[in-house]
């Protein structure tokens, strides 16, 4: 009985839903953010942005802002974790099979792909695995956040990464 | 970086005050980009060094309770890069409707 489900499910849900979203678009936001890394500045980029909107147009930027958590905050967090895992296969199948980790023509094209790279992505990266520095060192080096240069490494491992698989 | 429709609109934006601090939602809304657009190219251009971003005083925030914002602004590399995306946009059929010279004056 579709009609049973309707009274039953909607009315109240959608009430509370509207409710919330309409009074308290902040904590929607707040749950929002959550899809952003910890320390990702985006977090409180936009808890702080929510106050510039005026009132009356912050449910419909709240929507708004879903979009943005889930493209931009979902799809850094795979980009991340997928090229950590793809470091880890790299480095368990060049130690199993005893060759080097990267053959010559491997590292040239590393560096051709190193060397497309936006400038303070590369930076990051070169002083993250080359330079052997911590994040936070390479924060304190380049002058930016720690979470800035998280952005950045992860970023740029991603472009590296589709870089190299073009490449092949 | 490709030259898109909302790159040329948030170019124009940010040029019509080069030296200006840009706020996330004032740029959004006066440059016409979403933010799920707008958000992911500010973080190219800061990629790229065309833009540095820093936190507002909490002095400037006041009494209220809420959080500092965050701002934008256009470093030497990029007024030139930008300046040079909006100059190719004049001269670009499909840009037309955002480079009619009411728009490039700020306010329309």
């Amino acid at each position: 009985m579709p009609s049973l489900i309707f009274q039953i499910v909607s009315w109240p849900a959608l009430g509370i839903a509207l409710l919330v979203f309409g009074f308290a678009p902040g904590a929607v936001l707040r749950l929002i953010v959550l899809a952003y890394p910890r320390d990702d500045p985006r977090r409180r980029e936009l808890l702080g942005e929510l106050y510039a909107v005026p009132r009356i147009e912050r449910p419909f930027w709240v929507i708004e802002q879903l979009e943005v958590g889930l493209f931009e905050g979902l799809r850094g967090r795979f980009a991340a974790r997928l090229a950590a895992g793809r470091k880890l296969t790299r480095l368990a199948a060049a130690s199993s099979d005893g060759r080097g980790v990267l053959t010559l023509l491997e590292r040239t094209a590393v560096l051709e792909a190193l060397r497309a790279l936006p400038a303070r992505q590369r930076e990051a990266l070169v002083l993250r695995y080359y330079g052997d520095l911590s994040e936070a060192q390479i924060a304190a080096t380049m002058g930016i956040s720690r979470g800035a240069v998280k952005a950045h490494t992860a970023r740029a491992l991603a472009a590296l990464r589709s870089a190299l698989q073009q490449g092949q | 970086m490709r030259r898109t429709y909302a790159l040329v609109q948030v170019a124009i934006t940010l040029m019509a005050d080069p030296s200006g601090r840009h706020w996330g939602y004032e740029l959004s809304k006066r440059s016409g980009v979403r933010s799920g657009v707008m958000y992911p190219l500010l973080q190219r251009m800061l990629d790229e060094g065309w833009l540095t971003d820093g936190w507002e005083d909490q002095a400037q925030t006041g009494r209220a309770k809420r959080p500092p914002r965050r701002y934008y602004q256009l470093t030497d590399a990029g007024k030139l890069a930008l300046g040079a995306v909006v100059a190719e946009a004049r001269h670009d059929a499909r840009f037309a409707p955002l480079t009619a010279p009411r728009l490039i004056g700020g306010q329309a």
